[in-house]
């Protein structure tokens, strides 16, 4: 028994230590959820518009061409469940906020968990997703990133592949040697508009919404989040990203059409604006893939979206300059 | 609890330190830790159906006394029958009863009757084909006097819910296991050694092997209008690869496990894919249910010791009824019916016994003819399994009829398939034909390799594991079964 335990316990000592070297190593993978993080909270005095929700927003919506200091949170496959969490989590930080920007695209309300990337994000911003992660998730990365992905983000570093980021699943067509800025980084690349891609990916889509049973208990969670929002002042905007014309076609039409009245009863019940560019005309030069906007389409689409917010601030200046001259009429 | 999750790798050093460190100066003692061990296992699933192990259980238990207790033939028989009736009972009800109310619907419905039949929403208990097959085969020999009944509860106890085999087999007999409950154990540090090996052998199947030709198997047959003939053919031998894994993967975790705690448990298979005619893989294939099938079936209907019709009668019988074993649904059926065509002719021109020892044995490899035997045997067998895998019949000869379509020239899409993948695919395949002639592929894997060697070919093994572990443990398919 002695001499078991004993070659056993050799036999794991090498597996033991490359386990604790990797799992030390893993800890501090610079990811998008990590840099995204230590972005928002560098900048969090000075963020006045938030941008949030899944890879439509986090390369349609480029901060940089907003007038007001924005900061783009949202990642690849982002639920509203996470987008709510994560700006609770920092809103006391965000002093300057005035507008979140909140992107609902055609399987927005039919989801609220993202998978693996749970994990990612637990690792990134510390929300886990309905308290549902394994104890040896939280505990080890190594566990929660699994062994392919380990291996990759290693070979990755060994090859000094990426100076910036190794990022965990956003590295198709983007120079990951290039900072983020603002949280934003553009796709370059593509466009990739092959019409089975665009079938598949269409079938994806209606493939969640069709099973979803979430519809209702992702609809409450947003409207209280918008309560909350302007219970501190800050004016949430819905908002639907572009998509390919021909790629709209294979979405299921009713989702679409029940997405449209889903949200306008929002925006009547919340008193909240909703932004529609889901139809918005843009050629296949402005698109990575079907259903996102290259770095050229996002700063076509923010420039109008900025507009669009600028006009509010103006309304936003008259609005309290009248309150002032009122003030000072009543004294 | 499944074998490949992060909580068996610490439940089961947990069990192996008490068993022999605290436990090991008392048999009782030891027995009864293995039991309350074995039924926390099966807690860990459902702790509500652990009642009805308990009662199966208990049911046969005393059954098995009664029977031996009465010299009257018909207070026997009423023993023996109450036993049976109530175990095949909660089978049907819990495994085949919403198949019987639907396929009586759609019966009815073609003669033009609308019925909505009552069905229930129960979950199948994990092991509940296994386990009740233990208590049949136990009532059965007792009634048949071939063993005296076990007046011991926590032995008989243990020999039903022991853990390594309570979800998925072996199916245990008690003339096998039983004796090994009631000897004492020592523990022994080549069995252990070997146990280890096994489950790491196990791992490296269902992890790597199994669970990565799934993700492949599952594109293809979830979306088989969009893919070619040629996917179509590699998914129909990537499931044969990922079935086979899968369970044989399984049952060295599970052979393993019992090794280490000092008892041999029945060998489940014997590289079936190696067979040279469909007799041969039947007797490496699932090996404990087929000698189930036949000491408990086959020969009491008279075996291949009557004519030839009623030796017909006989193979579709234990062939079908093995096919609905496995689940309520008409492909398992089909699946049977199929493999009982395939081997028929073997039958009855008594060739099905041609092939008992494996193939080249001595040997580093097969003649001409046994790899022609090999191919053609592996091909009707992953025939049959496209049944097996499809949802219904219809989707199934669709599936075959794209095989033969002339997309099957056309390119298959490689996207899940990597580098990473085909070297231990290759190794595999490499590692089981050298270790052929084993229990295990690595049973002798390197013994004479100097120890660095040795152990680095165990590290590659774990670190393929470690890499291809995936999110959340994937279960085994025959769980479902």
């Amino acid at each position: 028994m002695r001499l078991f335990f004993k070659r056993f316990l050799f036999f794991l000592i090498p597996i033991l230590l490359v386990l604790g070297v990797a799992e030390l190593f893993l800890r501090h993978v610079p990811t998008s959820y990590k840099i995204k993080k230590a972005q928002l909270t560098a900048n969090s005095w000075n963020i006045e518009l938030l941008i949030l929700g899944n890879s439509h927003a986090t390369y349609g919506l480029d901060p940089r061409q907003f007038s007001l200091n924005a900061f783009n949170i949202a990642s690849v496959n982002q639920s509203l469940y996470f987008d709510k969490r994560i700006t609770l989590k920092y809103l006391d930080e965000l002093p300057r906020l005035k507008y979140v920007l909140i992107s609902v695209d055609y399987h927005s309300l039919y989801f609220s968990d993202e998978g693996f990337r749970d994990t990612w994000s637990y690792y990134g911003y510390g929300i886990d997703y309905k308290h549902s992660l394994p104890i040896a998730t939280r505990l080890s990365y190594l566990y929660g990133y699994k062994g392919a992905l380990s291996l990759e983000f290693m070979k990755r570093s060994f090859q000094k592949k990426y100076k910036i980021i190794r990022s965990v699943d956003v590295d198709f067509d983007l120079d990951l040697d290039h900072p983020y800025e603002k949280g934003f980084v553009g796709k370059v690349n593509g466009p990739y508009l092959a019409e089975k891609d665009m079938r598949d990916r269409a079938a994806f889509f209606n493939d969640i919404v069709h099973s979803s049973d979430e519809r209702e208990s992702v609809i409450a969670d947003l409207e209280n989040f918008i309560d909350t929002l302007k219970g501190r002042n800050i004016t949430p905007i819905l908002i639907t990203l572009p998509c390919y014309g021909p790629y709209r076609a294979y979405l299921d039409k009713k989702v679409v059409e029940q997405n449209t009245i889903d949200i306008q009863a929002i925006c009547s019940k919340e008193q909240v604006r909703y932004w529609d560019y889901f139809t918005m005309p843009l050629d296949s030069n402005y698109f990575y893939n079907s259903d996102h906007v290259n770095e050229k389409g996002a700063k076509t689409v923010t420039t109008d979206v900025n507009r669009r917010i600028e006009e509010l601030e103006k309304a936003r200046q008259v609005a309290s300059v009248v309150r002032k001259v009122a003030a000072v009429v009543r004294k | 609890m499944l074998f490949n999750s992060l909580g068996y790798a610490l439940f089961l050093p947990a069990v192996f330190f008490i068993y022999w460190f605290v436990t090991n100066k008392n048999l009782t003692l030891q027995n009864a830790f293995l039991l309350a061990a074995s039924y926390f296992f099966y807690a860990c699933w459902d702790w509500r159906f652990l009642f009805l192990l308990m009662f199966s259980t208990l049911l046969d238990f005393f059954t098995g006394i009664k029977i031996a207790q009465n010299e009257k033939r018909s207070r026997r028989l009423f023993w023996f029958w109450l036993s049976i009736s109530i175990n095949l009972g909660f089978l049907g009800v819990f495994k085949y009863y919403n198949f019987f109310a639907r396929s009586f619907a759609e019966a009815v419905g073609h003669l033009g009757f609308q019925v909505n039949p009552w069905t229930l929403k129960v979950i199948l208990p994990v092991g509940i084909s296994f386990y009740t097959f233990h208590g049949l085969s136990y009532v059965i020999d007792i009634y048949k006097k071939r063993i005296e009944p076990e007046r011991n509860f926590i032995d008989y106890g243990l020999f039903v819910s022991f853990f390594p085999l309570l979800v998925a087999g072996p199916i245990e007999r008690a003339t096998h296991l039983l004796p090994q409950i009631k000897r004492p154990r020592t523990f022994d540090y080549n069995k252990a050694v070997d146990g280890l090996k096994q489950i790491l052998w196990g791992l490296f199947k269902k992890i790597v092997i199994a669970d990565t030709c799934a993700a492949y198997v599952n594109t293809v047959f979830n979306d088989p209008a969009h893919m070619p003939g040629s996917a179509h053919v590699l998914a129909a031998v990537f499931f044969a690869f990922q079935i086979y894994c899968d369970f044989s993967g399984y049952s060295d975790i599970a052979l393993g496990t019992a090794r280490l705690l000092g008892i041999e448990l029945l060998r489940n298979f014997a590289y079936p894919y190696f067979s040279r005619d469909i007799a041969e893989f039947w007797r490496r294939w699932h090996i404990s249910l087929s000698t189930w099938f036949r000491d408990y079936l086959y020969i009491p209907l008279g075996g291949s010791k009557v004519g030839t019709w009623k030796k017909i009668r006989n193979v579709f019988i234990i062939f079908l009824v093995s096919g609905f074993w496995h689940g309520a649904n008409w492909t398992f059926i089909f699946w049977g019916g199929l493999n009982a065509l395939f081997i028929l002719p073997s039958v009855i021109f008594k060739t099905n016994r041609n092939n008992l020892d494996i193939v080249a044995k001595g040997r580093l490899t097969p003649t001409f003819r046994e790899l022609v035997s090999m191919v053609v045997t592996f091909g009707l067998t992953d025939l049959a399994w496209i049944f097996f895998r499809s949802n219904n019949i219809k989707s199934a000869f669709q599936f075959i009829g794209k095989i033969f379509s002339r997309s099957l020239f056309s390119r298959f899409p490689k996207d899940q398939l990597h580098m990473y993948f085909i070297i231990p695919l290759v190794c595999f395949l490499l590692v089981e034909w050298l270790g052929r002639e084993e229990q295990y592929a690595i049973a002798r894997l390197g013994l004479r390799w100097p120890k660095p060697v040795r152990w680095a070919a165990y590290y590659a093994i774990f670190f393929y594991i470690t890499y291809f572990i995936s999110g959340a443990p994937q279960s085994f398919i025959y769980f479902q079964f």
